[in-house]
């Protein structure tokens, strides 16, 4: 009987949730219920913690173990938003190890991991051999890759890596692909007769994802309504509304080439919508306060809040 | 601190490992004698060489300790400086301002490794927030894109930098981009002094100092430094042509570092095990880089002597 459950999925609605810092970038838990509040009743199923979005890379593995914890306790008291999964990709192997050990004891879901970035592994080998002794850690804890390779740099073929890693990782049960490339994405929808599941991390491919039957999106948390009725104009095959609620996606994404991409832009549309999670740290910078009046105004353009 | 200058050569350490991957701690003293015996006396402690960004951060806290207390043993290292960049900020301010408290003698930074900095103003802002955790000792930024993947011109960070960091002293310049590199020679600092530039392409040394470079920072240092301080010495008295013989003999080094390190997933696996090679073994690298198998590490050693590497690497 395997430790872990080969028919393993991540279900429902996951957002990426960010963290957040004081004004100094010191981490700021006081945010979290009113984060966690909004997530659980905007038809988010579970949260995807600490990988690019929650800024998991700028944390330490202390402040990462803490994080852990807050999102499995928060949990206990939510309706909806159940299932937690711990990214615990680090710049090198031994915390990664560390923070897999660290996810399992304390309970989550399942734990994801993306390459090292520094020193690059410079073939699938190379990557299965790495993410083996990561997952190896949590032996009784779905894993999953996380592949993003245009932050990591690291341009390997994850279908290839699933094929590679088959026997290798027991725990391994699919990869998150924020990677952008469909034609790699659909490979790895059949990779080794199609058994392991695949999430997408991209916000404008949800309708594309699904065409694929990629299902699990892992998304930025004011999605979730978009996601929800997308999903059921999709299932209902109405795809004219479908593509409406994509391309309302599509231009809140656009709206990064105006003021950057990634939490700080996230954070703000946060704070337009009257959830306040607070700063970005360092190497990010928040958006001016002018920056973010802009944007105010751009979402009401765009249909995405009322005036 | 008003005086502090990089000049000469200078290793960037590898770190000594156990078998099974653990930091050898007991290893450095070993090998603050092998460098003092090469003629070493100032180091790069935890770069790229030293696979700094593989280690935790309490590893390279440790590791500053023990090269600072071994290092400074009977006086055998006078200068040894601290890279404490990676992933987190965070983390570069414990290790930096750790590195000041146990006496190192200058910290230095990669940019951020993982959020990418787009402008000379987001990569000062960075480098300002570590240094001020040091505020005694120099910053030395660590500029390396085809690492790092941070591309900021380098006389406009300093330009942008030299009011805003006041313990900022140079760069050390991992970049084949010379004419960039001079910009940065000929840039002063808020006190009026040449910043100092040290370059770390071992392979095009020789065309970095004729231009002017302060000293050099390098791997193949550590193994090969009498090459170099000959090399230098002939550029001073003008001989071209003998410094150019010795930077020939590097690269012909080097350029078996990366035909063997085409099977050991980066070049720290090759440049390392040299050291067993001269007498020193500091054990494997961490993962993802892979070691040689035996039969390579052999024709790999066998290639260097042929090269006539043991008898012209030392001075």
């Amino acid at each position: 009987m395997a430790a872990v459950d080969p028919n393993f999925r991540v279900k429902g609605t996951i957002a990426a949730p960010l963290t957040s810092f004081t004004q100094d970038g010191e981490l700021d838990l006081s945010d979290m219920p009113t984060y966690v509040r909004f997530l659980d009743t905007h038809d988010i199923d579970g949260v995807f913690i600490l990988g690019t979005m929650g800024e998991g890379m700028s944390l330490t593995v202390e402040e990462r173990k803490k994080i852990a914890e807050e999102w499995v306790k928060a949990t206990k008291t939510t309706q909806r938003l159940k299932t937690v999964v711990v990214h615990i990709g680090t710049g090198n192997l031994k915390e990664s190890m560390e923070l897999a050990q660290h996810a399992e004891k304390i309970g989550a879901n399942a734990i994801a991991c993306m390459s090292p970035n520094y020193n690059k592994p410079k073939d699938e080998e190379a990557l299965v051999k790495y993410m083996k002794k990561v997952a190896a850690e949590a032996p009784k804890t779905p894993f999953y890759l996380y592949d993003i390779n245009f932050m990591t740099g690291v341009y390997l073929n994850t279908a290839r890596f699933l094929e590679l890693a088959t026997g290798q990782i027991p725990t391994l049960r699919g990869a998150k692909v924020s990677s952008r490339e469909l034609p790699a994405l659909t490979d790895c929808t059949y990779a080794v007769g199609g058994r392991y599941q695949i999430m997408i991390g991209t916000d404008e491919q949800m309708l594309t994802a699904l065409a694929l039957g990629v299902d699990v999106p892992v998304l930025n948390g004011f999605l979730g309504g978009i996601f929800t009725r997308l999903k059921a104009a999709f299932d209902a095959k109405d795809f004219d509304t479908a593509r409406k609620e994509q391309i309302l996606a599509r231009k809140l994404v656009l709206e990064r080439g105006r003021y950057g991409g990634g939490p700080p832009m996230v954070k703000s549309i946060m704070r337009c919508l009257g959830v306040d999670i607070g700063h970005v740290r360092l190497p990010l910078t928040d958006l001016t306060s002018e920056q973010e009046k802009n944007l105010r105004q751009d979402l009401i353009d765009i249909g995405f809040i009322e005036k | 601190m008003e005086d502090f200058k990089l000049t000469g050569v200078l290793p960037a350490t590898f770190t000594p490992m156990k078998a099974n991957g653990d930091v050898d701690y007991d290893k450095i003293d070993e090998y603050c004698e092998f460098l003092s015996r090469e003629g070493i006396r100032q180091i790069y402690v935890n770069g790229s060489t030293g696979e700094g960004p593989s280690l935790t951060a309490e590893e390279r806290m440790r590791l500053t300790e023990c090269w600072v207390k071994y290092g400074k043993k009977n006086g055998r290292l006078s200068k040894i400086i601290i890279q404490v960049g990676g992933t987190c900020l965070k983390d570069s301010i414990t290790m930096a301002k750790h590195a000041e408290t146990i006496g190192a003698d200058a910290i230095s930074t990669l940019p951020p490794l993982y959020f990418p900095v787009a402008t000379p103003q987001d990569l000062v802002e960075h480098v300002r927030a570590v240094a001020a955790a040091a505020p005694t000792i120099p910053m030395y930024y660590y500029h390396i894109p085809f690492r790092s993947g941070v591309n900021i011109n380098m006389e406009q960070f300093l330009l942008a930098g030299r009011d805003v960091i006041p313990t900022l002293r140079g760069i050390k310049f991992s970049d084949k981009d010379l004419v960039q590199m001079c910009a940065c020679l000929r840039t002063k600092d808020a006190r009026g002094r040449n910043f100092n530039i040290v370059f770390g392409s071992d392979e095009q040394m020789l065309g970095a100092m004729a231009l002017g470079a302060d000293g050099a920072i390098g791997s193949t240092y550590n193994w090969m430094s009498g090459t170099f301080r000959r090399l230098l010495t002939r550029l001073d008295q003008g001989d071209l042509q003998a410094a150019r013989l010795e930077q020939t003999r590097s690269q012909d080094v080097v350029k078996q570092v990366f035909a063997f390190g085409e099977k050991t997933n980066g070049t720290v696996s090759t440049l390392k095990v040299v050291m067993s090679l001269v007498g020193l073994d500091l054990g494997p690298v961490r993962g993802p880089m892979r070691e040689l198998e035996t039969k390579d590490k052999e024709a790999f050693f066998k290639a260097l002597t042929d090269l006539g590497f043991m008898e012209w690497r030392k001075e």
